[in-house]
């Protein structure tokens, strides 16, 4: 599989190198390459860009037609978010549904194209 | 290279038109610069990169006194969400956001969390996958340190 896109983060050590942060769907390993996906710096990092995704998310979870069948919901449930700390912004919560591609239709109003490509090729 | 900046802003430049209380160097991901630290630089990448700087593309912008910091940082992230690739949510979601936290605490009678800005800025840097969302913090993170008086009734705690 080719890096594509940006899914989850972690972070990818060189040995004798400098230590990164890098989206693991998007990074090539290579020999010598230390990887840690659960420290708490990841974790945190992790969360941080999730409630991102979901201030342009409709929070709407239990009266939503995927209820408990839903990639997101699972997520944010396993990175441990509670709440959105940001005010309401600008989002795109009143768009269609895009029903014009095979890949997850998980309610992702704020997805890019580039994500489900990506959703789609794990 | 290797001349102090003191030089190329005086002497070269002509001096300021008017007083003037930072200087954006080298483009909108580059250091904002407080005239506190002029003496201290010269035109070379160590030089800038020892002093939490960053030499970029070495254009000298400057911010007058007269103009708030806070509407400064704000097209900062109006900029960076306008020309954001939108691949990463860092970057996309996250310049929108940091507009928005700015531009509410201008506006309304609502203050920053600082522990929600810090995450936001650690989030750009660490999360976005190319040096445009990934740079933003820079400049920000100047202000934030420089300027904690100026910028400090928009935010809550401190």
């Amino acid at each position: 599989m080719a890096p594509v896109g940006f899914r989850s983060v972690e972070v990818a050590l060189q040995a004798g190198g400098p230590r990164r942060t890098k989206a693991s769907c998007h990074t090539l390993m290579e020999p010598g390459m230390f990887i840690y996906t659960e420290t708490p710096e990841i974790q945190k990092l992790r969360k941080n860009i999730v409630e991102l995704v979901l201030t342009d998310h409709p929070l709407d979870c239990l009266t939503c037609e995927v209820n408990g069948n839903c990639e997101l919901q699972d997520t944010a449930a396993r990175v441990g978010i509670r709440k959105v700390r940001y005010p309401d912004g600008e989002n795109h919560l009143d768009r269609e549904k895009d029903l014009s591609h095979p890949y997850p239709h998980f309610r992702p109003v704020e997805m890019h194209p580039v994500l489900p490509l990506c959703a789609g090729l794990r | 290279m290797g001349t102090p900046l003191r030089v190329v802003v005086d002497e070269m430049g002509g001096g300021f038109r008017e007083p003037v209380k930072a200087l954006h160097i080298g483009g909108p991901l580059g250091g904002l610069v407080p005239m506190s630290k002029i003496d201290d630089l010269s035109i070379d990448f160590e030089s800038f990169a020892s002093n939490g700087f960053l030499l970029g593309h070495a254009s000298i912008l400057s911010v007058p006194e007269r103009f708030p910091l806070v509407k400064y940082l704000e097209h900062l992230f109006a900029f960076t969400a306008h020309e954001s690739c939108g691949k990463c949510f860092p970057c996309r979601i996250g310049s929108v956001r940091g507009k928005e936290l700015l531009q509410k605490a201008q506006s309304e009678n609502y203050q920053i969390d600082r522990e929600l800005w810090n995450d936001l800025l650690e989030t750009l840097e660490k999360g976005s996958l190319c040096a445009l969302g990934g740079g933003i913090p820079l400049p920000v993170k100047n202000a934030m340190q420089y300027f904690s008086e100026e910028l400090k009734p928009y935010f809550s705690r401190g």
